[in-house]
């Protein structure tokens, strides 16, 4: 679905869904050819917009020609979309999401569960040193914890890749955050939901930045813990945050969470272009 | 992106001196080895901070070789011509090296001419990109 928005120069001799065109032309304009572009006296714009793709809806009326009701958009094919042949013949366009969460609550497993290539991560053992210091609490039973960042990524289709980042897990590497983020679309806050304070962090840090966020909520073992409204009410999530329900080491469920995300991404953006 | 000289790991441990070697043949030279031992601080001449966003894709610049680069420099240039589209990420993880060196160095090379960065501004206000990016995971 593609959202087009208003004509920013809808005041012309707008053709209304009533009137079909007779033989190419409009009842009551006679032999005049049909304007299709701003009144005389404004500005075209440089680049029609969307630019690649032809609008499949519009909202209300619009300045060019009825439109024949446009197919809904079949998902993008994986060989080169043939209306889009400009946009890529060369690197693909990378898009970032970041996938965090509190210590050992499973982002490394999420993010090997989609990506193409095994996740890139630096993980080390548990060691002495660290004993102590990362509480992981008694419910797990890790052995490992990412001390860097681990990421992934994701072929999308020929032009666009998807990197998944993970963020570190413990605060110390907290500074890292700030570059993770930057120019992502938005962030999947993992949640166990028996160590719930883990993640208050997270998702403080992700709500100061208005960033979009999806809690999801890990099923260790297979099952929840606790039902999806009690984590909601225990964490005072907004009702415009979904909060789903994932095993992170199942493909199908990170990308139906991924999926869920993007959804917000999308939302936001659809109401950002109909503000401007 | 098979390697076919990389050991079947899921796991890479770059910073670490007890680490594994892992080899990726490019061109005659072994790029992968194990850390050198110099300080990242050196590498970069002390700056720590780059414009380059970490999924940035790099891409070579065609006609120019890269040949009179140095040391960690030529082995980002090197790493970059095996064909694959990089971002700074995946970069850092095959050449064992932070993450923002990485970044500081292939932001020299981009500034000197090497190196093009592809990235995409606003991406979480395009549309027609997001609604691209849906289907493509739907489908995935």
């Amino acid at each position: 679905m593609a959202y087009v928005p208003f004509s920013p120069h809808g005041a012309g001799p707008a053709p209304t869904a009533n009137q079909q065109p007779v033989n190419g032309q409009h009842p009551g304009y006679s032999n005049a050819p049909i304007v299709v572009g701003p009144p005389p006296g404004r500005q075209a714009p440089a680049v029609a917009y969307p630019p690649q793709s032809p609008p499949q809806q519009h909202y209300g009326y619009h300045s060019g020609p009825p439109l024949a009701p446009a197919p809904i958009p079949a998902p993008v094919p994986a060989s080169a979309p043939p209306q889009q042949p400009v946009v890529q013949a060369g690197p693909p366009i990378p898009m970032k999401i970041v996938v965090s969460g509190g210590f050992g609550v499973g982002k490394t497993t999420f993010v090997s569960s989609i990506s193409d290539i095994p996740p890139l991560t630096t993980e080390a053992s548990m060691t002495s040193v660290s004993r102590g210091v990362d509480n992981r609490g008694e419910v797990s039973t890790k052995t490992t914890t990412t001390v860097a960042m681990d990421f992934g990524r994701v072929a999308v289709d020929s032009s666009l890749v998807l990197y998944i980042f993970g963020t570190p897990g413990q605060d110390r590497f907290g500074f890292m955050w700030d570059d993770l983020v930057t120019g992502a679309l938005g962030a999947v806050v993992l949640v166990d939901s028996r160590r719930l304070d883990d993640c208050f962090a997270a998702l403080d840090y992700f709500e100061d930045r208005g960033i979009p966020v999806v809690v999801a909520v890990n099923q260790f073992d297979g099952q929840l813990a606790h039902s999806l409204d009690d984590v909601r009410t225990a964490l005072s999530i907004d009702t415009d945050v979904p909060v789903v329900a994932v095993d992170a080491r199942s493909k199908d469920s990170v990308k139906w969470t991924i999926l869920a995300l993007l959804d917000v991404v999308l939302n936001r953006a659809m109401v950002q272009v109909r503000r401007t | 992106m098979d390697d076919p000289g990389v050991p079947n790991r899921d796991v890479f441990r770059p910073f670490l001196p007890t680490a594994p070697r892992v080899h990726h043949d490019v061109g005659s030279r072994q790029v992968g080895d194990a850390p050198s031992g110099v300080r990242a601080y050196l590498i970069t001449g002390g700056r720590a901070s780059a414009p380059l966003a970490y999924e940035t894709i790099l891409v070579p610049k065609s006609r120019v070789d890269g040949s009179t680069e140095t040391f960690e420099r030529a082995r980002i240039m090197q790493v970059c011509r095996s064909g694959d589209a990089l971002s700074v990420a995946e970069l850092a993880a095959r050449l064992r090296l932070p993450i923002g060196v990485v970044r500081v160095l292939a932001s020299d090379l981009v500034n000197a001419g090497l190196l093009s960065a592809h990235s995409s501004e606003n991406t979480s206000s395009d549309v027609t990109l997001l609604t691209r990016l849906i289907h493509g995971v739907r489908a995935l």
